[in-house]
């Protein structure tokens, strides 16, 4: 199991969730600018990759342990209505990550948020949405 | 000798209350670490408090960080950074009782926390350094908590 392998399960799935309402999903190191309102900040980090299971049948079975971030931007002033929309595909999306059968699973733990960010003078207000993950193959 | 239940129970209380103010001092720590700088003011601001929200908030230090048109391109004039990120050490003793609470009352603390936005939309760095923290409370109890208990 590779880093890489986990983030691409994460990543195509949140993408697919969002691509029904053409919501364009922003990735680490994917844009320099965001796109225009309304669209979506996924964040994955790794907290602890050092945790090898002992397993006497598949020795290099491992767990690797993460954190989600979905922060969901849309324009100011125009109610709560999208914003929930999109926390609502996020919390969907998290929560049915893990198929089993996959050749990498990722299971989400419990989910935080929505967190709503409506002050400030900014163009944009957003919702936030993470939850911890562990990835096994 | 063999220890008395009275003993055994002293000692355990008295784990569990070191482990749970490692814990907190250890989730201060990681507030203020994993906090965006400009200033220093947010990464100072982490109050551990008792009960209710410790409402107070580090004094103004630096310069902080502005958005400027030149040439009609909106770019990032950097600010001075505060030299050293002081955090405030809670003066009690810490045990494992009642309601505790690890806050920040600066007015942009939860933008800060919220918002990837907040450092550059790009998405990258630190940019869900709160829920990090938030979302590894539970792994960080259960680590600080057993190494102490596994100590009596």
């Amino acid at each position: 199991m590779s880093l890489q392998a986990v983030r691409a399960v994460i990543e195509q799935r949140i993408q697919t969730a969002y691509a029904v309402d053409r919501i364009p999903v922003i990735f680490q190191n994917s844009f320099e600018t965001p796109p225009s309102l309304p669209y979506v900040v996924c964040l994955i980090d790794y907290v602890d990759v050092a945790q090898p299971l002992v397993c006497q049948v598949e020795p290099l079975i491992e767990d690797l342990r993460g954190n989600i971030q979905i922060s969901c931007y849309a324009k100011r002033g125009q109610g709560m209505g999208q914003l929930e929309l999109m926390a609502e595909t996020a919390q969907k999306a998290m929560n049915q990550l893990y198929q089993w059968g996959d050749a990498v699973t990722v299971k989400c733990g419990a989910v935080s948020g929505p967190v709503s960010v409506l002050e400030g003078s900014d163009p944009y207000v957003l919702v936030t949405l993470s939850a911890p993950f562990v990835a096994s193959a | 000798m063999a220890k008395t239940p009275k003993q055994a129970l002293k000692e355990v209380t008295e784990a569990m209350d070191r482990g749970f103010a490692k814990f907190i001092t250890n989730t201060q720590s990681k507030l203020s670490a994993g906090s965006p700088v400009d200033t220093g003011r947010l990464a100072s601001s982490w109050m551990i408090s008792k009960s209710t929200p410790n409402r107070s908030v580090p004094p103004e230090t630096g310069i902080p960080a502005e958005r400027e048109t030149i040439n009609g391109v909106s770019v990032k004039v950097p600010g001075t950074n505060s030299p050293d990120v002081s955090i405030t050490p809670y003066t009690g003793k810490i045990t494992m009782d009642g309601t505790w609470y690890v806050s920040s009352s600066l007015p942009y603390a939860q933008k800060a926390a919220f918002d990837p936005g907040y450092l550059g939309r790009r998405g990258g760095g630190a940019g869900a350094w709160f829920t990090i923290v938030e979302n590894n409370l539970n792994r960080d109890q259960d680590r600080i908590m057993g190494a102490e208990l596994r100590g009596v």
